[in-house]
């Protein structure tokens, strides 16, 4: 944990990560309290006032606050985010690892199916389920997300299990005679964690990404605030045309920033995890300094 | 030699399985998932016919459209195989959306337009990106990387039709210089040069929002590849030798950094029909795109499951090719027998 | 080695790269739009709201994406003015006369209209056109109700119904009249018609996935008396439609702006003009009648009475004003509407409380409570209107401000909304209704007749109300066309409406109107202008409208 947050790329991506988790966490409280404004409340009196004391980041065309909405956003985005990334890397352990692992059998009827999950029209198919299913909530958009979302990560945890199973150690301890199933937990899964925990970061902004573009789409739940719905209310009311960047702006700017964060997360634990790249990276550097 | 022929036709012939397996698995997907869905076309018909006369339909008009798209009562088995029969004849059934038109006619409308966008301005953004990512990654830590790299994980994570609804206000509303709306100019004559040079100015600005929003990831990717790749015994070795830095960084970095590459660039070539949905209706661009929103809004089945079709079959042939030449590029994958059956 | 320069030149190739992709535009726009072969000061510039427009005329055809160029092509035999619905004026039959105490009705069929392709409208094809629904009827899409036509004369048909049918003029309205020898060997069940052949003025110049023009033809029945010969329709998303509007491209369309008067017509107010005009059509609470609380008068009420419709209808700020007791748009139902139903329901807190005492109802944490039994308020309104969004918010918004009720408010894509709403499984819905006349506008919505129990869909009285009183005045409605007897039954039933609120009317609807007057005037955007007001309407109200356009002299 230490040298990973000695590290300037995970310490600017985890403070983002942070105070988005913070907002998913408090914001109500904090939008009630502190900033004396509900994100649900409409108020006539105040549509589309640019950003004042009063309003920090002004109002939309309803008379909603867009800061107490933005800070409301960051729970309805993360929650789809982070839930649809939990079960595609779950889906992804097990489907990649298994396959990987196990071998013979098990592996051909998984990486069948993984293969398929990787040909199929992910988003399409998104699209449609969650066109059907409309109006069922954050829950289900994630599932939605994370059940067609998994295949890719699973295809490169297969590979690498490939290739720690062939290490010597591990054949050495398969002939000892220790259980597969402990194996894949002592010697394998550990192995694994900086490209699942990278797999899981990038799952979450993908989601989160998504969701964006299913609720603009006009596809995703209407009934809870996220940055997606934000942006399409914006958009429906023509917040742009009529200037009111205030409304425009931030949800999709929140998004980029989370999505930086998982990014910033991700460079890090590869420089840490991976030693050959950060090697080749200082070979590299010094030829370009030695030229 | 022989042997390493016939290892090359038993790769090819699993893959061909897998791909026709493949195949097979998605048609019935296709088959099954709008009809395990709830929802009834006619009930959306009605309601969209409402919302757009802002009336209520007399009972008996409601009544006819429900004869008319209330549908099928056979059994499911019947269903699937007059489905996988009509799939051999060409046959998609009617649009229940755009009743009596084909969806055949639909899509066929459609198909070129998308293509010609979406094709282009993917290869524009994997060109660019994974030419500067391989860049980047030649040389980290120089000016160019260090603010390419950050800036394009910044452009991967923002929401697409955030950018481009922004791009359309500023340069087509605010600054005049593309058309707010289509895919050609409407009042050119299809045949003249005019209508030819107004394809290439409308489909301009959406082009240029795709590459925009899609080249971060090629060059991270590529970046990364070609890090990694840098530090291969091979690659070292190869400087050791004195050879020229273009032509290691080509010859032999870039080259072997391609191929996972190669296969993202096929996957998202095969991907560009769903992900032109987006695009296309912030451009109101009239490709494939536009017509599945539009299929899903009114739960037109024979629609949605003409395009997830035709989605699919691109998917799969792109990757069959991709395999291929990857079969052909890198030595590896020839000597293991391939591992995608 | 001179590693530096490489990199820059390959950097260099790639900035030419982008700026060969940047070039083409630049080009393109020297290339300009310049001749088309009809100039845009001679063309009128109509919205098409359809973004994927197919060359589907079909009339039978129930897509909603047939765009409004239909209504320049095909034409009803009689004309049922949207603000003016109980007045049907002749079109296609010069003249319509009931008999048999309205079980049948005689059309006689204007002399001397050809069709768009030179061939004259006989009675042959006026007879096939009204007995294609009869023949088949799954394309009974214009929801006629007679049981047979017959020709008695050289130029009279007679429609039988089987009871007095006073009241189903509407659908004559709807009907197109076609060409029997062009429809001859065609399926309609597969047929296109790609190139329409109809009585209307218009014939289809250019069709594009984008746009398409009308070229008007000379000696339609109605006169030449058009300003302009070309019409063009190009499709557009309404977040679109109103760049375009900004730009020039468009000069009308029906569509809500938020904010119109500030953000459309203040930019040039010369030019721009943006009229909501209340179509008949409500926004409204239904409840469902066979659910507690719902069911309660006195819960019905305090609802009514706790929201401030002027707060929902400036939150929306699209144009919709509140609407008032009776739920009758003084514009559509002027002559039937009572006096004392003008006013609007004032918010009256007050009176809220007391009717829930009055009914013996608590509201407890939100909810409400009577005998010790807790009743939440869920409502649901529709996903795919912004405005509805809104709407539905703000009106929760009131009931939780003024009675401290935690309105549960979800909304719900169109398709599912309706069959909850038609199954009758719903609590309370915030949604629109409208129907034609005065008497549809009760029947669809309280008729008690054949009422059907919750689960079944129901194509009316969705909210399964229940009243003698109502379905009496209904049944005696439909058997007579003497105006003192419908106006004293109307009354009657804008009473039980009024005081037994079986829904409560929140604002007007509005057809929506947008125009620019760069290119044309006298858009039918005022509210003095009482027979047609759009060309998203029926065909003789698309034809009126374009006749009253001049050019402009600016």
């Amino acid at each position: 944990m230490k040298p990973a947050l000695r590290n300037p790329k995970v310490l600017a991506g985890s403070a983002i990560a942070l105070l988005v988790v913070l907002a998913a966490l408090f914001g109500d409280w904090f939008s009630v309290h502190a900033l004396g404004q509900d994100p649900h409340t409409l108020d006539y009196l105040v549509i589309n006032q640019p950003p004042s004391g009063h309003h920090l980041l002004g109002t939309t065309g309803s008379g909603e606050d867009v800061l107490a909405q933005t800070i409301a956003g960051a729970r309805g985005s993360l929650v789809v985010g982070l839930v649809s990334a939990l079960i595609s890397t779950a889906l992804g352990i097990l489907f990649g690892v298994c396959a990987g692992f196990f071998g013979g059998v098990a592996d051909t009827v998984l990486n069948f199916i993984t293969n398929l999950f990787i040909v199929m029209p992910v988003f399409a198919l998104t699209l449609i389920v969650a066109g059907y299913l409309n109006n069922t909530g954050t829950m289900t958009i994630a599932l939605i997300i994370g059940v067609f979302g998994w295949a890719g990560g699973a295809r490169s945890l297969r590979a690498q299990t490939m290739s720690l199973r062939g290490r010597d150690h591990v054949q050495a301890m398969r002939m000892l005679g220790e259980s597969r199933t402990r194996l894949v937990f002592s010697e394998v899964l550990p192995r694994l964690y900086p490209l699942i925990s990278a797999m899981f970061l990038h799952a979450v902004i993908g989601g989160v990404l998504a969701e964006a573009g299913l609720a603009f789409l006009g596809v995703s739940s209407p009934n809870t605030i996220s940055w997606g719905t934000m942006i399409q209310n914006a958009q429906n009311q023509n917040a742009i045309i009529n200037g009111l960047w205030w409304w425009f702006l931030p949800p999709g700017f929140c998004i980029a920033a989370l999505g930086t964060a998982t990014g910033l997360i991700n460079f890090g634990i590869d420089e840490i995890a991976n030693p050959r790249l950060g090697a080749a990276r200082r070979a590299a550097q010094q030829a370009v300094k030695a030229a | 030699m022989s042997s390493g022929t016939r290892r090359r036709a038993i790769a090819f012939a699993r893959r061909l399985r897998f791909y026709v397996i493949a195949a097979w698995s998605a048609v019935t997907l296709n088959f099954l998932i709008p009809r395990l869905m709830p929802g009834d076309p006619a009930q959306a018909v009605v309601q969209q016919l409402e919302v757009k006369n802002g009336q209520n339909l007399p009972p008996q008009t409601v009544e006819a459209i429900r004869k008319l798209l209330g549908g099928v009562h056979e059994n499911i088995a019947v269903q699937y195989w007059h489905y996988l029969g009509n799939l051999f004849t060409g046959n998609l059934g009617i649009s229940t959306g755009n009743f009596p038109t084909r969806v055949t006619t639909l899509i066929g409308t459609a198909l070129p337009w998308t293509m010609l966008l979406m094709g282009v301005s993917t290869v524009l953004a994997f060109l660019i990106g994974t030419g500067i990512g391989a860049l980047c990654g030649w040389r980290p830590g120089t000016r160019t990387d260090s603010v390419l790299s950050p800036l394009s994980t910044f452009l991967a994570a923002v929401p697409y039709f955030w950018v481009a609804l922004f791009a359309l206000w500023l340069f087509a509303f605010r600054l005049g210089w593309f058309p707010l709306a289509g895919g050609h100019d409407p009042d050119a004559d299809p045949s003249s040069p005019r209508y030819w040079l107004s394809v290439l100015h409308y489909g301009l600005l959406p082009a240029l929002t795709i590459v925009f929003s899609s080249c971060g990831g090629w060059l991270l990717g590529m970046r990364n590849m070609t890090l990694t790749t840098t530090g291969e015994d091979f690659v070292l070795l190869a400087r050791a030798k004195g050879l020229s830095n273009t032509r290691v960084l080509f010859r032999y970095a870039a080259r072997n950094a391609m191929l996972p590459q190669l296969t993202g660039f096929a996957l998202a070539l095969g991907a560009i029909i769903a992900g032109s949905v987006l695009t296309e209706t912030v451009f109101t661009y009239p490709g494939v795109g536009s017509l599945l929103k539009q299929a899903i809004d009114n739960r037109d089945y024979p629609l949605m499951q003409g395009i997830l079709l035709f989605t699919t079959l691109a998917v799969l042939v792109a990757n069959f090719l991709a395999d291929s030449v990857y079969v052909l590029v890198d030595p590896r994958t020839r000597a293991q027998g391939g591992d995608a059956s | 080695m001179g590693q530096p320069p490489d990199r820059r030149s390959i950097l260099r190739a790639g900035g030419a790269l982008s700026l060969g992709a940047l070039a083409p535009p630049v080009l393109a726009a020297c290339g300009g739009p310049a001749s088309a072969t009809v100039p845009r000061s001679d063309t009128v510039s109509v919205l098409n709201k359809d973004t994927a427009i197919v060359r589907n005329f079909n009339p039978y055809s129930p897509s909603n994406h047939t765009g409004p160029m239909g209504r320049y092509i095909y034409e009803p035999p009689l004309w049922i003015p949207r603000l003016d619905p109980a007045k049907p004026q002749p079109w296609l039959a010069s003249a319509f006369s009931w008999s048999r105490g309205g079980r049948e009705l005689t059309l006689t069929l204007r002399k001397g209209v050809r069709f768009n392709d030179g061939s004259p409208l006989t009675l042959d094809d006026f007879v096939h056109s009204l007995d294609i629904p009869l023949k088949k009827p799954e394309f009974n899409t214009a929801g006629v109700t007679y049981t047979d036509v017959r020709a008695t004369g050289p130029d009279t048909v007679v429609l039988t119904f089987d009871k007095p049918a006073y009241q189903d003029l509407y659908a004559l309205g709807q009907l197109s009249v076609v060409s029997k020898r062009q429809l001859a060997g065609h399926d309609l069940a597969t047929w296109n018609n790609p190139d329409p052949v109809g009585t209307g003025p218009g014939r289809i110049a250019a069709f594009t996935t984008n746009q398409v023009r009308i070229r008007l033809r000379r000696g339609y029945w109605g006169g030449d008396a058009f300003p302009t010969r070309n019409l063009k329709f190009p499709s557009a998303s309404e977040d679109t439609a109103k760049l375009l509007l900004l730009d020039g491209d468009l000069d009308f369309a029906s569509i809500a702006w938020p904010s119109g008067q500030t953000n459309f017509v203040d930019r040039d107010p010369a030019q721009n003009l943006y009229s909501p005009l209340p179509s008949g059509t409500i926004a409204m609470i239904a409840f469902n009648h066979t659910k507690a609380p719902w069911n309660d008068i006195h819960v019905r009420r305090a609802l009514s009475m706790a929201i401030d419709r002027s707060a929902v209808s400036r939150t929306v700020a699209s144009g919709q004003d509140p609407a008032n007791l009776a739920g009758l748009a003084p514009e559509v139902y002027g002559s039937w509407l009572l006096p004392e139903y003008r006013r609007s329901q004032p918010l009256d807190v007050a009176g809220a409380r007391r009717e829930l005492a009055a009914g013996g109802w608590q509201i407890k944490g939100g909810n409400l409570v009577k005998d010790g039994r807790t009743h939440t308020v869920s409502m649901t309104s529709i996903a795919d209107w912004p405005a509805y969004r809104i709407m539905s918010a703000a009106t929760a918004d009131q009931l939780r401000r003024h009675l401290g009720l935690n309105v549960n408010l979800q909304l719900q894509v169109g398709a599912t909304f309706d069959s909850h709403y038609n199954s009758g499984t719903f609590d309370i819905q915030y949604r629109l209704y409208s129907s034609g006349t005065l008497y549809q506008f009760y029947n669809t919505l309280l008729d008690g007749q054949g009422m059907l129990p919750v689960g079944k869909i129901a194509a009316s009285n969705q909210m399964r109300w229940k009243n003698a009183d109502t379905d009496r005045l209904l049944a005696a409605m439909r058997v007579t066309d003497d105006p003192k007897l419908i106006a004293s039954y109307a009354a009657s039933l804008q009473k039980i409406f009024v005081e037994q609120l079986p829904v409560v009317p929140v604002l007007w609807e509005c057809i929506w109107a947008v125009a620019t007057r760069r290119y044309w005037t006298g858009w039918p955007t005022n509210r003095g202008i009482r027979h047609y007001f759009g060309f998203d309407a029926a065909a003789p109200e698309a034809i009126l409208a374009l006749k009253g356009l001049r050019r402009s002299t600016t």
